[in-house]
């Protein structure tokens, strides 16, 4: 992603949420309110990247499959946290999501993918141009994971 | 200037189904399945594509008798590349449609961009290609 891009994007998240703290959030304006819901999507799709990771280093610590197969799950969804995160700066808070989904199985772990890519869809078409793409290349890459998952 | 909506990637559909119906000749086994797997996947999102375009009164563009492919297939192997090289295009056209439509249109097209990153993850594991899944599927 374009580094000039991020910085901008997160100049102005930064902005629209010190311009709601200073309006005391009720009387925001639209265009506050517009950025902050973005905040809100963008973390959204962060958290679930987050869980999955830790759902995928506790399904790896478990052995109940190929430990290689796994941990290429689990880094890409490392790379969309990260991406992720650059958009959200401080905004995604310090430590980040400590619940893990259901471990225990490969359909347990589909069903998270699926859902995850459900929600993706939604952001690629509620989240703003902007990061539509991005959305969409999530919702993708978690509908593959989904399809993998049915064969382990 | 070039459409860049759902009658593009209604058109790389139909491409796909092109180069698969060619790199099919040349396939047996796990192989053809795959392909089979993957034409039938093609043909659904053509007809979801079609159906979103025909009630939203949209121009759809018809289906040619043939097309420019990426690369020839003339055996297993180029057959096998043809099919990787056309999934890896239907899946950047669709990330190219994503970010020029809107909202159900939009959606209709990270469906089919979904769609197209399984076709393509399923190819690489039927021929061997490890790791089958990338983070960013469509971005070069």
């Amino acid at each position: 992603m374009d580094e000039q891009w991020v910085m901008r994007r997160r100049a102005v998240l930064l902005t629209g949420a010190a311009a709601a703290l200073a309006l005391g959030g009720c009387s925001a304006t639209s265009n506050t309110t517009a950025t902050l819901d973005f905040s809100r999507v963008v973390h959204r799709v962060w958290v679930t990247s987050r869980t999955m990771m830790n759902t995928y280093d506790a399904a790896i610590k478990a052995k109940w499959s190929d430990e290689d197969s796994l941990k290429v799950l689990r880094d890409n969804h490392a790379k969309h946290a990260a991406a992720l995160k650059k958009i959200l700066g401080d905004a995604g808070g310090k430590a980040g999501p400590t619940a893990d989904g259901d471990a225990n199985s490969a359909d347990a772990l589909r069903r998270a993918e699926l859902d995850g890519r459900d929600q993706a869809w939604d952001a690629c078409v509620s989240g703003g141009d902007e990061l539509a793409v991005l959305f969409g290349e999530i919702a993708a890459c978690r509908a593959t994971h989904a399809d993998v998952l049915k064969v382990m | 200037m070039a459409d860049h909506g759902l009658p593009a990637g209604l058109i790389a559909e139909y491409e796909a189904l092109y180069a698969l119906g060619v790199a099919g000749a040349h396939l047996t086994g796990a192989q053809l399945d795959a392909a089979k797997r993957s034409d039938q996947a093609h043909r659904d999102t053509r007809d979801a594509v079609l159906t979103r375009m025909s009630d939203s009164g949209a121009k759809v563009p018809e289906q040619q008798a043939a097309y420019r492919l990426p690369s020839q297939a003339t055996d297993a192997k180029t057959a096998g590349r043809l099919i990787s090289d056309i999934e890896d295009r239907t899946t950047r056209t669709w990330r190219a449609v994503v970010a020029n439509t809107t909202g159900a249109d939009r959606r209709a097209a990270a469906r089919a961009m979904a769609s197209s990153a399984v076709n393509l993850a399923r190819w690489k594991r039927a021929t061997g290609v490890s790791p089958s899944t990338t983070a960013f599927p469509g971005r070069h």
